[in-house]
């Protein structure tokens, strides 16, 4: 079994990004700490556990600039065995379709039964790069997956996600792309050795050619700041009837 | 002619409520560029979607036959013959897990970006330029768009849906034939009818640790069924188990604009607050006067919420009855 996974080498969620000073995009530099996309890290510990399940491989991909290696070495560590960095320089904000069409063209050689994506990179939330690579490649794909169970055979899936409805329950026929979320599986922080045996591991690098984009950054911002809160009096009694009041005069919703 | 194409989907038997909020963008944005607007539906009945869909001014209503059960190949092939016209430089929708699997494999299928999240959309010259959320909405980013064709997706609630009392759209209907598609939906575990979703929530009545325990979360159920407010929960309950995956709003689960939110026992956490700082008022209810929550609140109350909310509900319902 020949499985793909599509990371993103991302901020650490964790950090308040700082907008440069002519407020032409984030400042990166600023930000030392970085990760494997949260979302993509359940598509990579599926993956590995299906090919250790049904003795296949795991290629994982990405695309960014020199660092993101960083996130492949970790990748391999975590039970992939290739990686290809498709490397784009100090460009930065890549439309998805863009980044869709750099990862079908290395993917389409691979004759990749499975394909995973995170659902979304929880830096730019373009989520749609996983069924924009579906499309490329003609293949099926099913958005957000919580549950897979692959059938014995490893011809197909049933896959569970979520909709504002309920949980649907989405059969898939191999080979497929799937987009993954919370709940699929508990990813680990991949052992020493691990690590230190994929520092080892050659990585494929390509250089990514992107044209002029139709779509450019003209400016990022903060939100705009919230006025400040009226606390309430310390008394619950009353403190109910001043919210109340308010719902009624000044929300509105009552 | 140039048309604007809204990708739409019904909920109960009408139009989706994002699907309107699309309508109405598609709408104000074909007055400027002097389009009309064509919305596309799977169903296998008009009903009242002409009626609805022109009121929101659509001129014409594409009608997708033949999808008995949904496949996003059926939908995404249903929809190239659609496209094959050439008739649509633009293609609007609302954010739902439909939109998510389809929208960027007609992005593919029309080679023209597809930008999600939108926020809005102003005409700037011969392009547009659109506002979107980055890292969860700490920063807005703005940008400018200078494509003959382009594909939107909305961020949920940020246009607000409005009727132009148009006539009813002319109907086209289009017979969709898959045989045995890859990918297909078998089965839906539906949630408990007349239950709210948090991306349409107007009200939002959300449940952290200081709620104690799964145990009281009667408390929660019954101050938001007063308010007719959909439930939440932090990531910390449910990482402890006491509420479904599906409640939490946060970094990790559902970012969410409702017009009102209620923070009931929730401390604020940075993870948290990026998924409900889009609302527009927020209730913090809170044992802790120094909870980070109260400085991103536009009410607080520093309260036990076991006692505060029988409190709460008991005078918001006696309010809802004309007390």
């Amino acid at each position: 079994m020949k499985i793909a996974v599509c990371i993103k080498h991302v901020p650490d969620t964790t950090i308040q990004p700082r907008i440069k000073d002519d407020k032409s995009g984030v400042d990166l530099s600023s930000i030392n700490k970085f990760a494997i996309s949260p979302y993509d890290e359940y598509g990579l510990t599926e993956a590995v556990a299906l090919a250790g399940k049904h003795s296949g491989e795991v290629t994982v991909l990405t695309v960014g600039n020199d660092k993101a290696q960083e996130s492949l070495r970790k990748a391999l560590a975590m039970g992939a065995q290739h990686a290809i960095h498709i490397k784009t320089g100090e460009a930065t904000d890549l439309p998805g379709l863009t980044t869709a069409k750099l990862l079908a063209e290395q993917l389409k050689a691979g004759e990749f039964d499975l394909i995973f994506f995170g659902m979304k990179a929880v830096d730019d939330e373009l989520a749609m790069v996983g069924p924009a690579v579906a499309a490329l490649l003609e293949r099926p794909v099913v958005d957000s997956i919580h549950g897979l169970d692959v059938a014995d055979d490893a011809k197909s899936a049933v896959a569970k996600r979520e909709t504002a409805d309920g949980t649907e329950a989405i059969t898939v026929r191999f080979p497929a792309v799937l987009t993954t979320n919370k709940g699929l599986n508990t990813p680990k922080p991949p052992s020493l050795p691990a690590i230190m045996k994929a520092k080892k591991v050659s990585i494929t690098a390509v250089d990514a050619a992107i044209g002029e984009l139709p779509i450019t950054v003209k400016s990022v911002d903060l939100p705009p700041e919230r006025g400040d809160v009226q606390m309430l009096s310390t008394d619950g009694d009353e403190a109910v009837g001043q919210l109340v009041d308010a719902l009624k005069k000044d929300v509105k919703v009552l | 002619m140039p048309a604007i194409l809204v990708l739409g989907e019904t909920r109960d038997t009408g139009l989706h409520p994002f699907t309107l909020e699309a309508l109405t963008l598609a709408r104000s944005l074909g007055a400027e560029k002097s389009m009309d607007v064509a919305l596309s539906v799977v169903a296998d009945d008009a009903g009242s979607l002409p009626a609805q869909a022109g009121e929101y001014g659509a001129k014409t209503l594409h009608l997708l036959k033949g999808i008995s059960s949904y496949s996003e190949k059926s939908v995404v092939t249903g929809l190239k013959n659609l496209l094959s016209s050439g008739e649509f430089p633009y293609v609007i929708s609302g954010t739902t897990a439909r939109s998510k699997e389809i929208m960027p494999q007609l992005a593919v299928i029309m080679d023209a970006h597809l930008i999600t999240e939108v926020m809005s959309v102003a005409v700037e010259g011969a392009g547009l330029e659109v506002k979107r959320p980055l890292f969860t909405g700490k920063v807005i980013q703005t940008l400018a768009v200078n494509a003959d064709k382009v594909l939107l997706s909305l961020k949920p609630k940020q246009i607000e849906a409005s009727a132009a009392g148009g006539s009813a759209a002319a109907v086209e209907t289009h017979d969709v034939t898959v045989s045995d598609p890859a990918s297909v939906l078998q089965d839906i575990l539906k949630e408990a009818a007349g239950k709210i979703d948090l991306q349409s929530a107007e009200v939002i009545v959300s449940g952290g640790r200081g709620m104690g325990g799964p145990d009281n979360w009667h408390l929660i159920e019954a101050f938001a069924d007063a308010m007719g407010a959909a439930k939440g929960a932090s990531r910390a309950v449910v990482d402890a188990g006491w509420r479904p995956h599906s409640e939490q709003v946060g970094q990790t689960g559902k970012i969410v604009s409702p017009k009102l939110y209620f923070a009931v026992g929730i401390s604020g956490a940075i993870q948290h607050l990026v998924g409900m700082q889009n609302s527009k008022y927020i209730v913090a209810i809170n044992k802790d006067a120094e909870a980070p929550i109260f400085k991103k609140a536009d009410y607080g109350l520093v309260g036990d919420a076991l006692t505060i909310l029988p409190k709460l509900t008991e005078a918001v319902s006696a309010s809802k009855n004309g007390a």
